[in-house]
This record gives C-alpha cells, structure tokens and sequence, in this order.
C-alpha cells in the first residue's frame, strides 16, 4: 500500500525519461487525481489504489498516444495491459532511474517550490489620507520597499499568490502589512521570481517603522524621516538611507546592511554573519556587534561614544569620530583607522594587527604580546590603549 | 470497438463534459461514468491532444489552498462537438441501412 508521495516517487521513477515539462505535469496531473479523491472522502491509501498501479500508469504514459489502452464500455473492471517483457536496453534505464531517484526527490521540491509563482498577482491596498504615521511591516522572503508616493495616497503593492497572502490593515495611525502563512507549500518557503511589498509614501516625515523580513531585503530611501526605525532580517540585506532622529537599530543575520546619511541619537547593527558598512553619518552613540562580517565605517560622525565589537570580521574606519570613548574589540580580524578621532580609544585585538593615524595627538599606551609596537611618542591629548595577543600594533 | 472510432467518441465526450462549464479531471472522469469508464492514464492523454489543437484551454485556479487545473472549452472545441453530431448523423444512416429487417435493397 502506497502513500501519495510513494505513489509519485514511484511513477516519477517511471517516467524519468520523458522530457522535464512533461514529466512535471504529469505528476501534478496525477497529484491532483488523488487530491480530488481525499476530497470526495477516500483516505489517502484508497486515493492512491484507485488512481492505479504505479508501473502499469507509466507504461500507459510512455506509449504513445495513438495506442489507447483498452477501455470498458460502462464495466466496472478495468481492462487488463499486456504486460510488455522488459528488454536489455529497458532494465539497464531502470538501474540508472534508481541512481537517478535522489535527483528526483530534489526535483520534486524544486516544482514545488516553482509551483507557488503561478498565478501570482500584484494586490494593491490604499489608504487615502488616514493619518497614517507608523509602520509594523513583515515578510518572508519578499523585499520590503518604501517609496515616496507621487499620487499623495499611501498606497501598498505586494505579490500575492494562491500560496502567499498579507494582511494589510491599520490601527489607530499604524498601517500594518503582515505576510499570512498558508498551506503546507510555506514549508519548503516557497519563494516567487517578483516577490515583493512596496509601501509608497505620500509624506516625508513618520513616527515609527518596524520591519521584519525573513530572506527579502529591505530598502529604505532616503526621501523619508523617521523617529525610531527596527528592523529585522534573516538572509535578505538592508539598505537604509533615510533620516532617524532618535533610534535606529538593525539586526541581520546572514545578509549585509549598509546604512547612511541616517544620524540618530541611538545607533545599534547587529550583524551575525553579513557584513556592515555604515558612510556620513551623524549619530549620537554607536553600538555595534559583528560577528563574523567585516565592519566598514566612513564619514561617521558620533557626538557620543563609539563601540564596536567583531568576532572574525575586520574593522575599518576612515574618517570615523567619536566626541566621546571608541571602543574597539576585534576577536580575529584586523583594526584599520584612517583619519579617525575620538577623545578616549580602547582597542582590543587577539589575533589581528591594528594600524591607522588618529587627527589629534593621543597618549597611547600600546601592548602587543607577539607582535611589535610602533606608536607615536609624547603624552598630549586624550588616552588611546591598544593591545593585541597576536598582531602588531602600528600608528604614525 | 474500433480503436479510431473509439478514440473520437471519446475525446467528443471530454469536450462534452467541460461544454456547460469548465471543469476538471477527477470530476469529468465522474461525469463520464455512466456512458464510458475512462481510467486516469486514458483521460491524461486525451486532455493533452485536445489542449495541443487548441479545443481546449488549461487554467490553475485556486481550490482549498491547493492548485488545480479546470479545462475550459474553446470556440474550436464547440465546433468540433457540431462536427460530431453531423459524423454521426451520416453514421446512423448507415447504422440504420445495416440494421434493416429487409435486405439490402434501395427502395
């Protein structure tokens, strides 16, 4: 007794041969003759039983059309097939369709994963001057866009599918735009060719944005100022260009984030294995975690402090100032500054080498347990300690 | 029966089945039960023979969070339904000669 999937591995076995379009509507063909058979209130097995016998279908789809098998005229028994003997040619194809059904098994969930991109269709949502000021947007793999709205009516766009839906609603000033799971096709995350959700603004200025997206990206222009900005990504990257005023964090897990022109007072980017590179900035405080993604900073003006800690990534800055202590740890990587300033620096490196020149004169206060040392000598200006276990230690 | 003649009547009654209203597989294999007993590995060719000479068209639509596929009849399809009856009315003439009680003779 077979299951559905065992029913479909085995014709798929079967039928190798036929070309790969064929070969996948066929088997959608024969999906769908045991679901409709579920439906009408069969189990699964009886499903299976009545649409056939595996090795007797695959012999009735591999001949060619013109030979009809033989067809009862309102018996209940089906016609017997001959049964063809198997020739030479016939059963070396079978031992390369049972190397073969490993392949297969991946097929099978690569259609699947296609299957959800049929009749995807763009859903439009529109919410005329309704005071809208804050945002919880979130997706799966669709990359979130803001964009500004020419029409002055904020408006979303977002694929849908038969497989993929969002809820879109708002309450009290938040528009919420939410991705609904549906069915079992969210298992193998059924992902579209033009999968996205644009939320187009028809303002400049909002209060809050909150994003969450698992493998789409996000991307926010600069057209837009917000209070406080979150968001959230597994895979996708985020490319953050708008104004914040008071806090802007970010969390990544495998894709990049770059960030600029954003100064807010609070900055945070958590990033585990995507790199981060943040260019003319203004903010306040910086916190930044990085753990195996390189660290790119560039015109990064802090009116506080500065920290910046990653695990195998390297840290480079250029043209990076903290009115306040910047505090550098770098578990592997190396630490470059170039044209960098800060009033107090604490860099810490175990097996990386750290060089650079700072703007103004600093005390330094230089160990290196292996490496060698060279630092500009004099004791003016604010402290910079720096130590590496491994790396050598180098300013001008 | 003749296989070119049963081949005919049997693609004339897929078209027959989805005429009214779209329709799709499990359901025409049902609908048919009662004239001709079309197992799933006869039904999937015929469908295939009528979408490639554009008697029929093919659309997904979305049933119970699953895809599936209603086979919607064409212009051409209805046509080829006329042409039917018009064979067969020739055909049962000639039934009608064969059948005779009294010889072959024309009158």
């Amino acid at each position: 007794m077979l299951n559905k999937e065992q029913f479909l591995a085995a014709l798929r076995a079967r039928i190798t041969g036929l070309p790969k379009d064929d070969l996948e509507r066929t088997l959608q063909y024969y999906r769908e003759m045991i679901d409709d058979r579920i439906e009408d209130g069969m189990t699964e097995f009886e499903a299976v039983a009545d649409v056939g016998d595996p090795a007797e279908l695959a012999e009735a789809i591999l001949q060619k059309p013109v030979k009809q098998t033989a067809v009862g005229v309102a018996k209940p028994p089906k016609a017997p097939k001959e049964r063809k003997p198997m020739s030479g040619g016939a059963k070396v194809a079978l031992i390369i369709v049972a190397a073969l059904l490993i392949i297969a098994g991946v097929g099978v969930i690569l259609a699947s994963l296609n299957f959800g991109g049929r009749n995807a269709m763009e859903k439009e949502y529109t919410f005329a001057n309704a005071g809208i000021r804050s945002f919880v947007l979130e997706t799966g793999a669709a990359e979130v866009k803001l964009l500004p709205a020419k029409d002055g009516i904020c408006t979303v766009r977002c694929i849908e599918s038969a497989t993929l839906k969002y809820k879109v609603w708002q309450n009290g000033d938040t528009l919420h735009v939410v991705r609904e799971r549906s069915g079992a096709w969210s298992f193998f995350g059924a992902s579209l060719k033009e999968d996205y959700v644009c939320v187009y603004l028809p303002e400049q200025a909002y209060d809050s944005l909150w994003v969450k997206s698992s493998s789409g990206g996000v991307s926010v222009p600069e057209d837009f100022r917000f209070t406080t900005a979150v968001i959230t990504v597994s895979s996708g990257g985020v490319g953050f260009s708008a104004d914040v005023t008071e806090q802007l964090a970010i969390e990544a897990s495998s894709g990049g984030v770059a960030v600029m022109n954003a100064s807010p007072n609070e900055l945070q980017v958590r990033a585990s294995s995507g790199g981060v590179a943040l260019s003319d900035m203004r903010p306040g405080s910086v916190a930044l975690h990085l753990s195996s993604g390189g660290l790119r900073l560039s015109g990064v003006h802090c009116t506080g402090d500065l920290g910046a800690e990653s695990s195998s990534g390297s840290i480079r800055f250029s043209d990076v100032i903290a009115r306040g202590k910047m505090k550098l740890e770098c578990t592997s990587g190396s630490i470059k500054l170039e044209d960098c300033d800060a009033d107090e620096l604490y860099i810490e490196c175990t097996s990386g080498s750290v060089s650079g020149n700072l703007l103004t004169p600093k005390t330094y206060v230089a160990r290196a347990t292996s490496g060698s040392v060279r630092v500009p000598s004099g004791s003016s200006g604010g402290l910079c300690e720096v130590k590496t276990t491994s790396g050598s230690i180098h300013f001008e | 029966m003749d296989i070119q003649m049963k081949r005919g009547l049997l693609d004339a009654c897929v078209l027959a089945s989805i005429r009214g209203a779209p329709s799709y597989g499990y359901q025409i294999i049902k609908d048919l039960k009662p004239y001709v007993e079309m197992s799933e590995s006869t039904l999937y060719p015929i469908l295939r023979r009528l979408e490639t000479a554009k008697l029929l068209t093919v659309r997904s639509a979305e049933h119970n969070g699953r895809l599936r596929k209603y086979y919607h009849i064409t212009p051409q399809g209805l046509q080829r339904l006329e042409t039917f009856k018009t064979d067969w009315n020739e055909l049962l003439a000639i039934y009608q000669y064969i059948v005779r009680e009294d010889g072959g003779h024309a009158e």
